[in-house]
Formats: C-alpha cells, structure tokens, sequence
C-alpha cells in the first residue's frame, strides 16, 4: 500500500501536468476528461495527503472551467481542509468554497475545524477560513461561529480584520442574532485608520443599507465623517451609496449632505467619484436646486465626452432626474436626440428612453415622427425598441397622452408596415382596444384596417399576421364606417388568405360575414327606399336595425337613408359591370361561395365553422333570390338580413380584467372535488381517436340564433344520438353534471359559453358610466390642438392588472429588527425619537450592548460607569441648551470640549487617532449653519 | 459587491471563472455560455456595459474588457461603481501583463493558479470581494513597503509575492494611465 502510494505521488500529474496534456489531447476534450476524471477518483482515495490534494485540485480546476460535478468529492474535500500543511489546506479550503452549499451533508462535519481554523495563530489560515466562510456559511455555521468572529473584529492584524469585517456581512443576513454580538464592534471599526478595514466596513454598511436603510440612520453621523474626511476615493463612493439610501429618509440629513457632496464634486478629477456623486444628487437630493445645478453640469461633461461609457453614464443620470427636472434634458435635447443615432447600443438605448420620458400630449405626434423615423433607417433590433417604447408610452394610462386618434390610428398603420416591426401582437391589440374605447376614432380605423388589408405583399410577413387580423376584425365590425364595402369584401377573401395562420383566417372570415350581411342590408334598404313601399313600416324596421349599429339618434332616418343610398352607389360602382343591383349582389354570392368553398374541409375547427356559418346564410339568401325584385321575395329576405344583424349590432366596449372574478358560481357547482375517479370515468366512454384542435377564438361573436336553428334541425338525428348517450353518462354519474330538471332534454341545459359573460359585460357598461378621460397633466401641458379629444372609454377599475406588492423577506425583516435593537436599544421606539432617547437614561441601563443605543459617537466617550452618569446629564443639559438662542450653544460647546479633554486625558484606549477624529468634528461642528444646528441635534457631534 | 469574475476567450472557452454567489456547475456553464453570446454579437468600441438582468436575475450589472482574444467580465451588484470596475479590470489585466511579460492567453491557460492567486490577492475578501480594500492599500505607495499583505510565509506561492510586487511597481509608474477613478481626491 505504502508502495503503490509512494508510485502515485511519484508519477502523479500535477494541475500543470494536466492542463498541458488536455492542449495536447488527440482523442477529443470530454474523452480526454472523462480519463482525467476516472485517475482523479483513484488518486482522490489515496492515503497519502499530498497526493489527495493535488487529485482535488485538478478536480476543481476541471470543475471550474469545464463544468465537471465534484459534490461527490465533499467528503474528500473536508478530509484535505484539515490537512496540516498549508498548501494543501489552501487546496482543500478553495474547494470547499467552490463547491459546498446549504444542501452539503458534509458541512456539519466542518464546523470544528473551521473554529480551529479561525483561532489559528497563523493569519493565513485565520484568512482562509474567513474566506471559506464567507461563502458557504450556512444558519448553524454562522451561529455556531460567531463568537469567533466576534474575536477576530478586533484582530490587531488588519489582514484579519478587514476579511472578519467581510464574513459579517454573510454572517448576519444567515443569522440576524448575531448582530447583538458583533454589531458594536463593527461599528468601532469605521473608526479605523487603516484604509483597508474602513474600505471594508463601509463596504459592508453599504451591502446592509442597501437592503434595509432604515435601520441605519443612526449612523449617519460616522458615516458623515468618513465622507467629509476621507480622501479614498473607493471610500467615498461607498460612503455616497450609503447616504444615497439614507437620505431619502431623513430631510435633515440631506441638507446636512449637500455641501460636502458638491464639494467633492467640483473638486475630484476622478471620474467614478464624480459619477456617483451625481448619482447620489440626481437620486436623493433632487431638492436641492443648486446641487442639481451642478450635477447638471457636470453631466454634461459626460455627454460631451468621447468615451461612450461616460456617454451612457451621463444620460442615465439624466434619466434618473426626468420626472423631477425636466428641464436639465431641455438643456441637453441636442445631445440626447444626436445619441438616438449613436452606434453604440447602450446610448441609443438610454437615450430612447429620456425622449420617450419628455413626451407629452402637446409634442407626442412630433416625437413620434422623429422616432418612427429614425426607427426607419435603424437596425431591426432597435428598431423595434422604439416602436415598443411608443407603443408602450402612447398606450399609456389608456391612451392619456394622445388626443388626435386619427393621427395615432394612422401611426399605428404606418408602423405596422416599417419592415422590422416586430410588434405585431402590441399593435394588434391596441388597433384592436382602440376600436372598442374611442368611437371617434372608428372611421380612421377601418381605413387603416383597408389599407392594411387590400395590400397583398403583407400576407407573407407572419410578423403581419397579428396587425391584420386586428385589420380584419375592426373592418368586419366597423363596416357602416367603410366607403367601399365590396372591396374589403374581396380583400378578406383574396386568395393570398391562404398565407395566414387559421386563428387569423377564422378572424377574416366572420369578418367577411359581417361585411356581407352589411351590403345585403343596404341593398334592401335601397330596394325599400327606391320602390317607396311600406314606407310606414319600413320606418320602424330601419331605426330599429341600424339605429343601434349606426347612430344613436333613431328618429333620424332621413340621414340614415342618405348614408346608406350613398353606401349602396359606392359598392355597385365597385362592381365592374354596374349593372342592376340583383345582379351586383348575386355575383357577391357567388364571389363569396366560391372563395370560401375550400375552407369547408379544412382541418381546423374554427375556420371550419366559420366559413359553414357563412355559407349557409348565402345558401338561405339564395333561395330567395331568383327573381328578388318581388316585394315578398324581398321582404324575406330583409327578414333574414336584419336577424343576422341584430345578432352583430351588440357594440363590443372593453372588458374589464377582473370581470369574470364578478361572475357569481352557480349554486352546486364544486371546484374544489378531487377529480380522480374522473379516469374510471372516462375510462367507459370511448374517446374519439382524432384528437380535437380547438383554433383558439379570438373574438367572441353572437351566433346567430336563426342560423342555430337551422343548423340543428339539419343535424338532429346526430345530436339525438349524443343526447341520448349524455344522459345515459348521467344517469350514471349524476356528480359531476350541473342539477337539472329536465332529464331527457340535456342539451339545452347547458347555457351558451357566451352567455354568463355578454350579460357580465353588459352589467358592466351600465355601472361604469363612460366618462371623459381625466386629464391629469399639468396646467402647462395643456394642448394647443384645436381639435377636442375624443371620448375615451375607461373603465373604473380593471383596467390594468392589479400588482401584487412583494413582501419583504422574514429574514431581512429579522435582520433589520436586530439591527435597530442594536442601534435604538428597543424595536419599539420609532427610529425618529432617537434623538429623545439618549436623554433618557433608563435606555443606558438596559444592557452592555445596548449601551450603543442612542448616539454612537457619545458611546465611544463612555469610558466607564463613572463617566456615565454626568455624561447623560451633560447631554440631555445640552440639548436643553441648544433649544435657547446662541449664547446656550456656546457654552455647550464649551462645555464638551472641556469634557472631551477630560475624556482624553483619562481614557487608556484613546488613541491620536480619536483625537485627530475629534478636531475633525469640532471643525465640522463649527462650520454649521445656526439654524441648522438647531434642528440636527445629533449629526455631527 | 463583486458576483462574478470570469475570462473567456472570443470563441467563448471560458480561461478563467468564478462566481461567489453559489451556482451549480451547469448553471455557470450556461451564464457562461450566455455571457458570451451577448459579447461576442458586439462591436468593437462601443461602450463596456452590458445588460445582465435578463441573465443574472435581479440587480445585478456586468462590465467587461476586450483585449486581444480575451474577455474580461465583471458581474457585480448596484453597490459598485461601473467605472471603478472598469478599472478594477484593467488593474487586474496589467497585472497579469506585468507577471507574464506581455500576457496572452496561452499564459493564463498554463498558468490558472497564477491567476487565481493574483485575483485572489486584491480581492482579498471573497464574498464582499472589497477588491477596493487592497487597492486603496496599494494607493498608498508609502504604505506599501511595510504592509502585512505581502506574504512571508514560504508555503504562500513565490508567485503572489512576484505579483505584488508587479503591481507595486506598475502602480508607481503608471497611476496616472487608468481612466477614471486613479487621481487620489485632496480635499483642501
């Protein structure tokens, strides 16, 4: 044994070894991996430590550079860790770190070697535990390791300490008690002279804030020292992050943050610093006029630059300040609109998003014509961002910023054809949305819709095929609005149609039904009009038919009369032979019959359906017409017209999201059955073979009920059979059908899928009054247009989903609980009376820990028990001070310097470091303003 | 803090990776995998900022570098400053160059644990990797020469020494080369 292992250290491959030897592999990677795998896990076994830890370091190199599994490896990797020399330790330890997670069974085994680790005398092996630790602590590592920790804060080596400061940060968001230990000393920590622990523990107070800012206000003071002192620039940017957070919390410490902050940024050459001082400015202290100001300017400067990082930097932080100082894009239009054309992706980007952001309802139709022009000429992938962008920002809030519909209906049309698009499903539903909110926008729409539709090249684009079956559908529902009906007729059925997707040809096809129902009507109203028979009757038929599809003025028929004459000599001239109207229309039917022919064997139900319901109805207006001209002929014929119209004539209005949560259950009906025995229960009806593809319907219509007449007298020696079938099933299985009366006549129980939905809708238009859309733009804002915005209908709730908020983790809330324990001395007192607090000595007495409690800087003073009592005394008496005029200030700050000197003469552990501190505060303290100091008590002391 | 550090070539064979937030192996494969994707539709030139979100999930911002037939990429979290991470690369880079003597990538395939040990070394805290707390060290070129952080310990490899060394000396003569943050603030 010892033998072979001393033949494997011998001739065993290094790492070098093996990264060589995979280069120069001839019998590819994986199998030359798989080779190096199998000698691994033999070289792995061995006894011998330094041959086991070179095989694990060639395992986490393979498997961190070539996706190599090696949790099987865990136990190994615990057994190198506690090797005793450091090399190999170091091998183990990366491997641990690398591999191991909260789900390692091994990682219970480690915890005494890390403590013996982590108690070393040796600081690099302090080092590397805290390293591991930092990445794989888990809840009962951090909690079993902490007092370790705890010792290390303070290690005089800062090697050490900086990386113990680190391992806090895991520490506490695994184990928020840990806090109550370590907390004070962390906070001793910013303290530090050292550049590397202050960099360290600022940068976890910045990881901390970042997720909790509250509970950190009372550091503000330490953390202003650091920024009003501090000459890192590394510092400095986290310390401006920190405050980034905190700021927005307290009004008084932005103030007190603004000047330092400005003037770091006149001052700093450095590029990062200046940039997160914008940042912060331009996020939290957006009040401030003259920090903003400047910021500004110094944006600028980043704009101008060549360096398209600068470039994207600047406009991000312009776009950060939009909503609150428009004008500092204003001043930078220029750039802003030359960056749309960048190369660079990123500044492009950035800055769509600012135009976008300054796009009002006065300047939107400009705007826009820019973009769409610009999104002409751009590659397709920006291309669709700003059509996305203008869709979304237009779209907005239901179309708030746009008043000129037809010039949107129109944008739209035309951005659907910019070759790129990509955007169909977006426009297709605000084509579509439109259409139902804006009534005033109809007639633009159908003529969009035409365009769209008689164009035969868009057929081919699948990207198209959404916007046109939104073109087809607000065309079919429309019609009343089209000039030339039969063209559109002929465009739905043009025989590209076959181009399209079936969900979309279903959509073309009730479309073409609706579009010739309308031309049949008119050609019967024009019959009526021009023979001037049963004018009496006539009058009542017509307000009724059309009054609700085209005006909602019934009385008016004379106009009604005009539109439709004018109707009826568009289409015949659209025919060519503009012979007499029979014939016009007998040749719409043979038009349609013979288009719609193939679509009776189609595969898909939808668009099978579809085109059966139409041509039946051509077939019962066929057999009326051969000599239509006879007034009985006629009359059945317009009887048959207007039912079908009626059934289309309901007019569609937005739905409301949530409606279908308004639709009341039946009574009886159980959700929430275990349907298991539903498999017995299939199991004894035989199940067809083909399997039903149901086309996926797009637009609920009202079928018409004559035609379901028909339909099922035609088929009812079928549906008998089913009947009789589906009530034999429920007899047998009476659970899990809906409670009825009549037994034998089971299908009709069944209420139509439309039904409970059409009449929820209808409920809905009644109780939502339709209602001018509120302006809620500025006095500023207000449009120049002349022309009134059209009605936009709004539903009062539901228009958009309802956003449910994220709740905070338990563990951040554990944590910040903790922290604020720590910091206020209990969670009850809100973080605002802290300043009250310090003046109370029972918080002083609550524990040495909570000693920390009121202000931080005042804890660091409390050498000892002694001092304590007059301590308290001399704050709460200087904050009695303060409250009366100048004089009561002077003699406060009289009176602590003495008491500072005291504290300094007395104290062992004062250092000249704290003494340089303290100069640095009284100088900070001096240079406030009066009134300020009056309101901040506490910052800066 | 830093989430990920990894170096790729422009066929996408990653040279160097690792991520401190724990992923399964095929998970880092596949950021990989998609980190390059991303790269490598890029032109030359343009500005180093990528969007990660899609990729990283939630806050989460990636920085990177081209140099020769390398990439260097940085994910990192809204605590960083992009432009400090920039430059963090290009430290880590010349770094690297001043070790291997004009680096390419044949010298960081043969030589990873050179490489680890140098990142390792001013990364220095894994987790919240404060890069910056050796770096502010190294700010202090009147610090430097006693500082504990050079390794004394001959079980440490020679080579961490060599590197600090290396950027000892490229800091004294070359601070004023990097872009954005190098210039030390003097307030009064």
């Amino acid at each position: 044994m010892a033998g072979s292992s001393l033949m494997e250290t011998l001739f065993q491959r290094t790492l070098d070894d093996l990264i060589k030897a995979l280069r120069l592999q001839l019998l590819g990677e994986s199998a030359f991996i798989s080779k190096a795998m199998d000698e691994i896990r033999r070289e792995i076994k061995s006894t011998d430590p330094q041959t086991k830890s070179t095989a694990l370091q060639k395992l986490s190199y393979l498997s961190s550079l070539h996706g190599i599994d090696m949790n099987w490896a865990a136990f190994h990797v615990v057994e190198v860790m506690s090797a005793s020399r450091f090399a190999q330790k170091k091998i183990g330890y990366l491997a641990a770190s690398q591999s191991f997670h909260e789900a390692t069974p091994v990682l219970l085994l480690i915890t005494n070697q890390l403590r013996k680790d982590l108690t070393s005398t040796n600081e690099f092996e302090v080092s590397l535990a805290l390293d591991c630790l930092s990445r794989i602590a888990t809840i009962d590592l951090a909690r079993d390791l902490t007092p370790e920790i705890f010792t290390l804060l303070s290690s005089t080596k800062p090697f050490v300490r900086k990386k113990a400061i680190s391992v806090v940060l895991r520490v506490f968001g695994k184990f928020p008690d840990a806090v109550r230990v370590c907390f004070k000393r962390l906070v001793e920590n910013l303290d530090s002279s050292d550049p590397r622990i202050l960099s360290a523990v600022v940068g976890v107070f910045c990881e901390l804030t970042s997720q909790d800012p509250r509970s950190y206000l009372p550091l503000a003071p330490e953390f202003y020292r650091i920024l009003a002192d501090s000459k890192n620039n590394w510092v400095l940017i986290k310390v401006l992050k920190i405050f980034k957070n905190l700021a927005p919390l307290e009004p008084r410490l932005a103030r007190k943050i603004v000047e330092p902050i400005t003037e770091h940024m006149r001052r700093t050459d450095a590029k990062s610093l200046m940039f997160e001082c914008i940042r912060t400015v331009v996020t939290s202290l957006s009040d401030f006029e003259s920090a903003v100001k400047l910021a500004v300017e110094r944006t600028r400067e980043f704009l101008v630059d060549d360096d398209p990082n600068l470039k994207y930097l600047g406009l991000h932080a312009l776009s950060i300040l939009v909503p609150k100082h428009s004008w500092a894009v204003l001043e930078n239009k220029e750039v802003v609109i030359k960056s749309l054309s960048d190369v660079d992706p990123n500044v492009k980007l950035e800055s769509l998003r600012l135009v976008m952001a300054m796009v009002y309802d006065n300047n939107v139709a400009e705007i826009c014509r820019v973009l769409v022009n610009i999104a002409i000429k751009s590659d397709p992938e920006f291309c669709n961002e700003i059509l996305g962008s203008i869709l979304a920002t237009c779209g907005e809030n239901v179309y708030e910023i746009v008043i000129d519909f037809d010039w949107y209906v129109s944008l739209l049309g035309e951005m659907s054809r910019i070759p790129h698009c990509q955007k169909g499903e977006e426009i297709e539903t605000q084509l579509i949305d439109i259409g139902m909110r804006v009534k005033d926008a109809r007639p633009t729409l159908v003529m969009v819709g035409r365009d769209l539709l008689i164009d035969p090249a868009l057929l081919g684009n699948p990207f198209m095929h959404r916007i046109l079956s939104a073109a087809a559908w607000v065309s079919g529902e429309y019609v009343q609005f089209s000039g030339k009906p039969f063209e559109l007729l002929e465009a739905l059925l043009q025989p590209r149609c076959n181009l399209l997707p079936p969900s979309v040809r279903a959509v073309y096809v009730q479309s073409a039904f609706k579009v010739s129902v309308f031309c049949l009507n008119s050609y019967v109203q024009e019959q009526y009009v021009e023979s001037s028979l049963y004018v009496d009757t006539s009058t009542e038929n017509d307000s009724e038919s059309i009054s609700t599809r085209d005006c909602q003025d019934a009385s008016n028929l004379r106009e009604q009369v005009e539109t439709l004459s004018r109707v009826q000599t568009c289409t015949s001239a659209s025919l060519e032979d503009n012979g007499s109207s029979i014939g016009s229309i007998v040749e719409l039917l043979d038009f349609i019959q013979f288009s719609l022919g193939p679509l009776t064997w189609s595969h898909d139900v939808e668009l099978l359906e579809r085109s059966r319901h139409l041509l039946n109805f051509i077939e019962l207006i066929r057999q009326q017409i051969p000599d239509g001209s006879s007034e009985m002929e006629l009359a059945e014929i317009s009887k048959i017209v207007e039912l079908v119209l009626d059934a289309f004539s309901d007019d569609f209005g937005p739905i409301s999201v949530n409606a279908q949560e308004r639709v009341t259950i039946p009574e009886g009906l159980i959700f929430k059955e275990n349907l298991d025995d539903l498999e017995m229960l299939c199991s004894d009806t035989q199940l067809p073979e083909s399997s039903f593809s149901f086309g996926s319907s797009l637009y609920e219509e009202r079928v018409n009920s004559s035609i379901l007449s028909q339909r099922s007298q035609q088929e009812s020696e079928p549906s008998n059979a089913t009947t009789s079938l589906l009530s034999e099933h429920r007899k047998r299985h009476g659970l899990y059908y809906l409670p009825s009366d009549k037994t034998d006549d089971a299908s009709n129980d069944y209420p139509p899928a439309n039904e409970l939905k059409l009449q929820d809708h209808l409920d809905d238009d009644a109780a939502h009054l339709v209602k001018l859309t509120e302006r809620s733009l500025a006095l500023k804002r207000k449009s120049t247009s002349a022309k009134p915005r059209p009605v936009v209908v709004r539903l009062d709730e539901g228009d958009e989903l309802p956003v449910t908020r994220k709740k905070p983790q338990s563990k951040d809330e554990q944590l910040s609980d903790a922290v604020r324990n720590v910091l206020v001395g209990s969670d009850v007192m809100p973080i605002s009376s802290q300043t009250n607090q310090s003046s109370k000595p029972s918080s002083r007495r609550k524990g040495k820990e909570k000693q920390n409690a009121d202000n931080l800087s005042e804890s660091k003073e409390n050498l000892g028990d002694v001092e304590e009592q007059s301590n308290t005394v001399d704050t709460s008496s200087r904050r009695t001070h303060r409250r009366h005029g100048k004089e009561g200030k002077q003699s406060s700050h009289e009176k602590r310097s003495e008491k500072k000197d005291q504290v300094h003469k007395k104290g062992k552990r004062m250092s000249s470091q704290q003494h340089s501190r303290h100069k640095a505060k009284q100088s900070g303290d001096a240079s406030l303003p009066v009134a300020s100091q009056t309101v901040i008590p506490d910052f800066l002391l | 803090m830093i989430r990920a550090v990894i170096v790729m070539n422009t066929q996408g064979k990653p040279r160097f990776a690792k991520f401190y937030d724990f992923q399964p192996v095929e998970k880092q494969q596949e950021l990989i995998r998609s980190v390059h994707g991303v790269l490598c539709s890029r032109a030359e030139n343009l500005s180093n900022f990528v969007e990660a979100e899609s990729i990283f999930g939630p806050d989460s911002r990636l920085v990177y570098k081209h140099f020769a037939t390398l990439y260097f990429v940085f994910v990192f979290n809204s605590s960083e400053n992009e432009l400090a991470m920039l430059d963090l690369i290009q430290v880590f880079v010349e770094t690297l160059d001043k070790c291997f003597k004009n680096v390419c990538e044949l010298d960081l395939v043969f030589h990873y644990t050179k490489v680890r040990n140098s990142l390792e070394f001013y990364q220095l805290c894994l987790q919240n990797s404060f890069w910056l707390a050796g770096l502010s060290l190294l700010f202090k070129a009147s610090g430097l020469s006693n500082s504990a952080c050079i390794p004394l310990m001959p079980c440490l490899q020679i080579i961490t020494r060599s590197v600090v060394l290396a950027m000892t000396d490229y800091l004294d003569s070359q601070v004023n080369k990097l872009s954005y943050s190098w210039t030390t603030h003097l307030p009064h």
